[in-house]
């Protein structure tokens, strides 16, 4: 029957769909099945397996047994059962159908996140959770527009992108700006900036990867660390306290550890408490709970994580997200579709982006800002969009370019 | 390098992929450099910050230690009481609900998760209604050690739901009125289910919901220990479960509640009864039987206060004690370093006086219970109540005497007989005295009036503003020594030998020729024209000190030279600070510049005035060291320490014999100048009319400085009266007697010492007889016990 699907000179519009046109090959012939995305799969499913087991330390009580998982837990397996289906889907199905739709998810996506911060909006819809307008809640599952909107935002400027060299100059750099800014200013007033903070880096890998010139992207960045002490001024108090916190932490000043810094140097206590090796799992459940980390299935769950298993499990959990990065890049490589190239990178920027702030956070090497560690943070919302981006990978992976393409993105004049 | 690359990966877009990867692993690199360091070199250290944390730590209180009187009196002391409190929700019956699901998740005997839906239902109901009667069974349990009935308790707590209840509505109502009036301003829309989702969120429980309310204040000693026990002890309730029976295991015996500490300090001594016979009191106020007077923080300067505010100071203060002190550190410190004494925001300090002074060693220090959470392992600590202090003062002495100092009782306000007074007759004077053992130092009264009472405003009323009642007069101010010095400077004249055994000294009036206006004895200014040698006698020891006369003592302050003046004072103790711990002190002075005496000022401090001052101890502890056969011992005021030896002075027998003798004569002879007073035109009286007793003494009527009040105005002017005396029985020598009792007295600005603080000294002579220090008669002596 599978076999049947796959081989057979499939004209249905099942078949058009994985295979990206209405060309006359059997979908196997259509997907190139050893391809790195595979890699970015397995880091994927490594890292979200992980999570389910560090959200249920975080979560359960100390006595509990090693199967006896907390509700949150098993909501979360749903959430990755949901997420690894849905990723198959996507990923089976050519790129180009959801490219095709790109300005309208962009423009559904800046829809909805004007929609958070419309006042009057009931708040049965819109529930500010900690002061953020983040989330429409839909029963029993919450959606979070800003997550959906990076996935739409890197197909944007992926589609913007694909044929045009003009951001070979100056010039030409600010139509990929103002696709960024209104995502960016919109996920900002919720207010989420450690979200809306995403959004520039993610621009500048897609815009090295399609060539642009790296002294323009130099003297942008330039100029934003000059521009950036003049935004003191417009931070909210909450957000100068943990910048203000961090160089607390640097001045390893422990009076503010039952304050502003009790998240911070809570986290750094049971990372640190994890040792080389880890503890076992009673202790770890138990220092866990009787230290209070706030957010610890959430945002702080990297903490747990390094309790639980130690140096050696902080380090797998940096080598997946390598190996996720590596898989998504390497996948770019082999594609010639620019299109295809510019997903995977976009991809790759903000799971890496996302990745290095949580962990830099929990490490107390970054301010603390509301933002989850990509796969293994609770929370479906979070958890679909990255197994999303892991599909949309896996689908540049599947579906290599067919001729007349010619490799994109190549320039003679490269400065970098 | 960028050819080679070129050359290398031909593709620009995999170059650049190249550096995108090397992006994210650089700060992979960072962070992977800070875990190490967090896991590894910092493991220790981390692991014993998140260990910490799995420790709950609860104090026992322990109570403050006594402050005794020297008979074991207790003159402070805590009484140990204790508050029961109780949860909330306990009280609003809410307690058995909420925690049900959590209980019968735990329960042993039943697989909580093999059970379907309906059988966890069944089993949270019946563990709803077993904490539910368990909860109810609490009151009994409360109501033996609370001493109040299940009932009363039961009242009191609905009285405080329903209290909270109606806060919690005009809370909800506010919240209410407040979000909607915010959300219109702002221009919203807000529908029914909305305005159901506001008045939710209003009524969220209030801090008062969510905390404990106290149910019973001053649990005795005993009954809160046995509660504060009970409080830890967790029990398991049986309950029919639906596939059998099934244990709630952990339930606390006590649901809810918490039994803090209570202690107040109180002082038994602060509200005293004496009589005082009015017979014995001076021709005027004498009257028939007894006068009861009730005498109120006797001892206030002394034992001081607490307060039960901490400041950083005291926190300081305990550091830098343990630091230095092996003892306290050796006491103090748990296993682990945990000072069992550290102060607590609303502990109680020691804030004057031995409180204040002896804190470390009153402290108590509390019990300790660690409770490791995560294994339920306990280790208990003991609290160890703090240490006594035992004070040298016999406390009813003490009562007696600030009876006699009590300007109401006629002796401490100007009197007509007083004479000369420029005061108003009726007015109150502040007046001091000290009583010191002869033979041990110890100091058995120090009285000061005016003082603070206890809870009260300083009496104000009676004194005026320019006299602080908070300054303890005995120890604490300056005074010209007077009259009264000149015991001790006839036994430094003797020892440096500038006045031989056997030489006499002339009374002329006046001590230079020519000069009748200057250095003049008192009886050729009272009277011009007389001497104490009005036949050309010439006055030893013992005729000077029975007349005081000043020519004999400017002689003696003249010869005795810059030098041997100044040792005269020193050797009985001016200039070395008591240490009492009382709070401020003043340890005397001689001399605005040591070393520049003039030949005039020595003269002058020959007879007590001139450039040295002294306290009423100071003068106490001389005539003490006089009568212990001249040796010198540094006066105590607290029996646990150890006491210095005597150091003898090296007075020979004879001049004490002597001046024992002038003494002895000043007091009880006839034209003794403090033997007698009279009233006008009366008989002159006897100052003292103790049977039984024997009183050495000698007054002194010390020239003052005019006293200014706070605009600078002149207050009181006159001399300071004292009147120093050693009280013995009858039939004993003052010298090596080592039965004797020195007495100093002193009024400021009262006038003359004989008749102001005379009569004063007799009352302190009594006082001693009715404490049972001297006795009835001449032929027993009570002895103290202690």
């Amino acid at each position: 029957m599978l076999a049947d699907l796959l081989y057979r000179d499939d004209s249905s519009a099942v078949g058009t769909l994985i295979r990206g046109s209405a060309r006359r090959e059997s979908i196997r012939e259509s997907l190139r099945l050893l391809n790195p995305a595979w890699l970015s799969i397995l880091a994927a499913m490594a890292l979200s397996l992980i999570g389910i087991a560090a959200i249920d330390l975080g979560t359960n009580e100390p006595t509990a047994g090693a199967m006896d998982l907390s509700s949150l837990a098993w909501k979360q397996v749903v959430f990755l059962n949901i997420g690894v289906m849905a990723a198959v889907v996507i990923g089976l199905a050519h790129f180009r159908l959801p490219s095709a739709f790109a300005w309208f998810f962009y423009a559904v996506g800046i829809g909805l996140l004007i929609f958070l911060l419309v006042p009057g909006v009931p708040t049965a819809l819109v529930r500010p959770r900690n002061g953020t307008r983040g989330w429409i809640d839909l029963g029993p599952l919450d959606f979070q527009p800003a997550e959906a909107m990076k996935v739409a935002y890197v197909l944007a400027v992926a589609r913007y992108m694909r044929w045009r060299s003009t951001h070979r100059k100056l010039s030409g750099l600010i139509v990929p700006f103002l696709f960024t800014v209104p995502p960016v200013l919109l996920i900002a007033a919720q207010p989420d900036l450690g979200t809306a903070g995403l959004f520039v880096p993610a621009l500048f890998a897609m815009l090295i990867a399609a060539g642009a010139k790296m002294r323009h992207i130099g003297l942008i960045v330039l100029v934003g660390v000059m521009l950036a002490p003049a935004s003191w001024p417009v931070l909210r108090p909450h957000q100068k306290t943990r910048i203000i916190g961090l160089v607390k932490q640097f001045e390893n000043d422990r009076s503010t550890a039952q304050d502003i810094n009790f998240q911070a140097f809570t986290a750094q206590a049971l990372i640190g408490s994890g040792g080389a090796g880890g503890t076992d799992d009673r202790a770890a459940r138990s220092l866990v709970r009787y230290n209070a980390l706030p957010e610890r299935h959430n945002d702080m769950i990297f903490a747990v994580i390094t309790l639980r298993w130690g140096l050696l499990g902080g380090m797998a959990v940096l080598a997946a997200y390598l190996a996720w990065i590596a898989g998504a890049l390497l996948t770019a490589a082999i594609t010639i579709e620019p299109q295809g190239r510019l997903i995977c990178v976009g991809m790759a920027a903000f799971v890496s982006m996302q990745a290095v702030v949580n962990i830099g956070m929990n490490l107390g090497v970054l301010p603390i800002i509301g933002i989850t560690l990509p796969f293994i943070s609770y929370g479906g919302a979070s958890l679909a969009t990255m197994w999303l981006m892991t599909a949309l990978v896996l689908s540049v992976g599947l579906h290599p370019a067919r001729p007349p393409f010619r490799q994109s993105f190549e320039y003679g004049d490269d400065d970098g | 390098m960028r050819r080679t690359l070129q050359r290398a990966i031909p593709s620009m877009f995999h170059r650049r992929l190249l550096l995108l990867m090397l992006a994210a692993i650089a700060p992979t690199v960072v962070l992977a450099g800070r875990l190490a360091q967090l896991t590894v070199l910092e493991h220790d250290r981390l692991r014993a910050e998140a260990d910490a944390k799995l420790v709950r730590r609860s104090w026992t209180p322990a109570a403050r230690g006594r402050i005794l009187d020297r008979r074991g009196r207790v003159l402070a002391r805590d009484q140990a009481s204790f508050r029961v409190s109780i949860l909330y929700s306990v009280l609003a019956e809410e307690w058995a609900a909420s925690n049900a699901r959590t209980y019968a998740r735990r329960a042993d005997g039943v697989d909580y998760a093999a059970l379907d839906s309906e059988q966890r239902e069944q089993l949270i109901a019946a563990a709803e209604d077993a904490l539910r009667a368990h909860t109810a069974a609490m009151w009994d349990r409360l109501a033996l050690p609370t001493g109040q009935s299940a009932d009363r308790l039961r009242e009191r707590g609905e009285t405080i739901v329903q209290r909270v209840e109606r806060m919690h509505d005009r809370v909800e109502s506010s919240r209410t009125e407040r979000e909607i009036d915010r959300r219109r301003a702002r221009g919203e829309r807000l529908d029914e289910r909305e305005l159901e989702a506001i008045e939710s969120r209003a009524g969220q429980p209030i801090a008062e919901q969510r905390r404990r309310h106290v149910i019973a204040t001053t649990v005795d000693d005993s009954a809160g220990f046995d509660l504060l026990v009970s409080s830890r002890r967790r029990v398991s309730l049986r309950v029919d479960g639906p596939t059998g029976p099934a244990f709630l295991v952990d339930v606390p015996l006590l649901p809810g509640v918490e039994i803090e500490d209570g202690a107040r300090r109180v002082y038994p001594f602060d509200v005293v009864s004496v009589e005082i016979d009015r017979a014995t009191l001076p021709g005027p106020l004498k009257g028939d039987g007894t006068e009861p007077r009730e005498v109120r923080s006797p001892a206030w300067h002394l034992v001081g206060t607490i307060r039960d505010t901490v400041y950083k100071e005291d926190s300081d203060a305990r550091a830098e004690a343990l630091e230095a002190d092996e003892w306290i550190r050796s006491r103090a410190l748990t296993a682990s370093g945990t000072d069992r004494g550290a102060y607590f925001t609303r502990d109680r300090v020691g804030s004057t006086g031995i409180e204040a002074s002896r804190e470390h060693e009153l402290r108590g220090l509390r019990g300790l219970v660690r409770e490791r959470l995560d294994t339920g392992e306990v280790e208990r600590t003991e609290p160890a109540a703090g240490l006594d202090v035992r004070l040298a003062i016999d406390v009813m002495l003490q009562a007696r005497v600030s009876a006699i100092l009590d300007p109401a009782l006629g002796l401490t306000q100007v009197q007509d007989w007083h004479g000369g007074n420029p005061l108003p007759t009726g007015t109150p004077l502040a007046a001091a005295v000290a009583v010191v053992e002869v033979e041990t130092a110890d100091v058995l009264a120090l009285v000061s009036t005016p003082r603070p009472i206890r809870g009260d405003e300083p009496e104000a009323g009676e004194f005026p503003e320019y006299i602080d009642p908070f300054v303890n007069r005995a120890i604490a101010k300056p005074y010209p020594p007077g009259s009264i010095a000149k015991a001790v400077i006839a036994a430094e004249a003797r020892r440096l030998g500038v006045f031989a055994h056997g030489e006499g000294i002339r009374c002329t009036g006046y001590l230079i020729d020519g000069y009748p206006d200057r250095y003049r004895c008192w009886i050729f200014k009272r009277f011009p024209g007389l001497t104490h040698s009005q036949h050309g006698e010439l006055l030893g020891i013992s005729d000077g000190l029975k007349y005081s006369c000043n020519i004999v003592f400017y002689t003696l302050g003249e010869r005795l030279g810059r030098d041997g003046i100044r040792t005269a004072y020193e050797r009985v103790g001016v200039g070395e600070p008591f240490e009492f711990g009382i709070g401020p002190e003043w340890s005397g002075s001689i001399g605005r510049n040591r070393d520049r005496l003039s030949v005039g000022e020595t003269r002058l401090m020959g007879i007590g005035q001139g450039p040295v001052d002294w306290t009423p101890l100071h003068a106490a502890n001389a005539y003490a060291t006089i009568a212990r056969g001249g040796a010198f011992k540094q006066p105590t005021l607290t029996l646990d320490q150890i006491r210095p030896d005597a150091e003898p002075l090296g007075i020979d027998a004879v001049t004490l014999a002597e001046i024992a003798d002038g003494l002895r004569r000043a007091a009880s002879e006839d034209g003794g100048t403090g033997q007698s007073i009279s009233f006008g035109t009366g008989p002159r009286e006897p100052i003292f009319n103790a049977p039984g007793v024997r009183v050495w003494g000698k007054t002194g009527t010390a020239t003052a400085p005019a006293l200014l009040d706070d605009a600078g105005e002149v207050v009181r002017t006159g001399d300071h009266a004292w009147y120093v005396c050693v009280a013995q029985p009858e039939g004993t020598d003052l010298i090596g007697g080592g039965a004797g009792y020195a007495i100093a007295v002193i009024v400021e600005y009262g006038g003359s010492g004989g008749r102001v603080s005379g009569p004063i000294a007799n009352q302190v002579v009594h006082a001693l007889v009715a404490e049972g220090y001297l006795p009835r008669n001449a032929s027993t002596r009570v002895g103290i016990a202690d």
